[in-house]
């Protein structure tokens, strides 16, 4: 029997202030049911590992923080592709941007048919802080969102 | 980039150096159309690892300073495990110095087919970044993917014998705290099995690259083991007849701070002539141990057409490949010749001293001295990363290179001064830590 198509919830960021909004809601939809085999949740530190877990099939939900812009919390949602999404200069290996790993995972071929980016406006990506609160505030509603998208799949 | 002056002075800013590992900027300053400073400055703040190293037990210190960086965790991580083992009197058994130089392997793997892919090879190609490249033709796209799979080989090893793929957590003082079961590592055949094939054929393609005229009397240095091809062990030594320990390396070399950078540099403590520069790395180990490579990857470079001993910096991106190769075969050899320990670690008591280890990072020889007290816990600690070994030569192969940018459009130039960069691999994160261009022309 061949393995349904699958939806990978993947949640890009790292444990420090805001940067972990995106682990938190990855890891609150996944307790949210027993979700089918056909769904992978994989929370992940950067654009490489966000490489390692596609493989062209299926559709990606990707979760990450955005950069403060006046509107702490405020969701953004964007299907692929989107003329906002950019990369900016290359940078290191050690933290390749989601963006530039979309980029290139749809140049190699190994971008899902389907894209959608879900992000969350942050305030505070300082070490050892939690959530700033109006970016937790924000993590139940984009819960919601996700969970009504994979239900509506 | 931004720029501004008059007739005779002029000022060059180019405000992120891309493909480079970590964060920093560079200012080439020229009065008169002359070269009169160059100035390399990492500019993220420092980590004081040394510092919180203190009052640690030394237990500890192998997996904390694995943490130093997420592409070149096993460096730090056997550098330190090492000096630490010295201070103990703990001497490894073969089956565990065979593992830690597979974990090694695995690094090598990993680190450099990134370099080499993600961050190098563009420069070569005229592309702005590897997805450009990839974007390009469909050849392209597939050499990419090819990469991004030797790469994960590399990782694949990481995460069996490490623990896992990033900051490794199964070595620890004396030994593991978990080995491999021998299966584990024959399932890993296969794929290693392919990812030689593909190393050997990255070793033809890298050595048809076009590369720039450059040669200049660089002291290498690396270490030379009596028996094998370095990575963890063996003595100090460098194109211009250095041959030294590790416990002597501080008699030999300096840290020194300067104003425009964070990250401290290091020099020789007595230059036989010039500024104490020195060049470690890929390059630097291939040119003095290509003797002990197996076979078949001194075949592979003879195949280049390439000469070695090599002193065109550009020509480093070569000798990554070999290691590549080097590093592939080696692995497949240790896990076929692989019995599983019949002890995880040998017993040893804490004590009072002081314990030195080089071993062969990615990007060049990583220097870690601690000193610990009775009760085995840390007083003193000192970490020489590669970059910063590297840094004072980078900045002279930038003062050679800064006359052929006074007339370049300040695109061009900057492009130029950060392939002099990339050619030694920087991790500047690790130094403490990537680029800005600035020329300031007077």
């Amino acid at each position: 029997m061949s393995r349904p198509v699958p939806i990978r919830v993947v949640g890009v960021g790292s444990p420090h202030g805001d940067d972990a909004v995106a682990w938190r809601v990855t890891q609150a939809v996944q307790q949210q049911r027993v979700w089918g085999r056909d769904i992978e949740f994989h929370v992940v530190e950067g654009g490489q590992r966000l490489l390692d877990v596609l493989d062209g099939k299926g559709t990606l939900l990707l979760i990450d923080a955005l950069a403060p812009a006046g509107s702490p919390g405020a969701i953004h949602r964007f299907a692929w592709p989107d003329q906002r999404i950019v990369v900016l200069r290359p940078g290191s290996t050690h933290d390749m941007r989601p963006a530039e790993a979309i980029y290139l995972a749809e140049a190699l071929g190994t971008l899902p048919q389907r894209v959608l980016v879900f992000a969350i406006e942050g305030e505070c990506f300082e070490p050892h802080r939690d959530l700033s609160p109006a970016v937790a505030a924000a993590v139940p509603q984009l819960t919601r969102a996700l969970v009504e998208e994979l239900a509506a799949r | 980039m931004d720029e501004a002056g008059s007739h005779n002075t002029r000022t060059i800013t180019v405000q992120a150096l891309a493909r480079v590992e970590g964060e920093g900027a560079l200012t080439i300053r020229l009065r008169d159309g002359r070269v009169d400073g160059v100035e390399l400055r990492i500019y993220e703040p420092p980590r004081f690892y040394e510092a919180f190293l203190r009052g640690r037990s030394a237990l500890e210190v192998p997996d904390i300073t694995a943490r130093i960086c997420g592409i070149c965790p096993v460096a730090y991580q056997m550098s330190s495990v090492h000096a630490v083992e010295k201070i103990f009197g703990v001497v490894l058994p073969p089956a565990l110095r065979s593992l830690r130089r597979l974990l090694y392997c695995g690094e090598w793997i990993e680190s450099h087919t990134l370099h080499i892919y993600m961050l190098h090879a563009p420069d070569f190609l005229g592309f702005e970044s590897a997805v450009a490249f990839a974007q390009s033709s469909p050849a392209s796209a597939q050499l990419v993917r090819r990469a991004l799979r030797l790469k994960k080989a590399g990782n694949q090893i990481i995460r069996v014998v490490g623990g896992r793929e990033v900051h490794p957590i199964n070595v620890r003082v004396g030994g593991f705290f978990r080995t491999p079961r021998r299966e584990e590592l024959t399932a890993l055949r296969p794929e290693l099995q392919w990812a030689r094939d593909m190393a050997r054929e990255t070793v033809h393609w890298a050595a048809q690259l076009p590369f720039p005229d450059f040669d200049d009397d660089y002291e290498f240095v690396a270490l030379r083991h009596g028996s094998e091809y370095p990575m963890n062990e063996g003595r100090l030594v460098s194109s211009r007849g250095l041959d030294l320990t590790a416990e002597e390396y501080a008699d030999h070399f300096e840290e020194y701070q300067v104003p425009h950078s964070n990250a401290l540099q290091s020099r020789r403590r007595h230059p036989a002539n010039g500024s104490g520069a020195y060049f470690a790395g890929s390059l630097a180990r291939w040119n003095l141990n290509a003797d002990l490579a197996p076979a078949l990857v001194k075949e592979a470079a003879a195949a280049t057409g390439l000469s070695f001993p090599n002193r065109n910096p550009y020509v480093g991106i070569v000798a990554r490949s070999l290691e590549v190769l080097l590093a592939c075969d080696e692995a497949l050899r240790i896990i076929e010749e692989y019995e599983p320990p019949s002890k995880l670690a040998v017993e040893f008591q804490p004590r009072a001293g002081i314990g030195h280890a080089i071993t062969e990072a990615p990007r060049g020889i990583l220097y870690h001295r601690y000193e610990t007290d009775a009760a085995g816990v840390v007083r003193d600690a000192v970490i020489i990363p590669p970059t910063s070994q590297n840094q004072l030569q980078m900045e002279q192969d930038l003062m050679r290179i800064a006359p052929q940018l006074v007339n370049l459009p300040e695109s061009e130039a900057a492009l130029q001064a950060e392939r002099v960069i990339r050619n030694y691999d920087p991790c500047i994160s690790c130094a403490t830590h990537f680029l800005k261009l600035k020329v300031d022309r007077r």
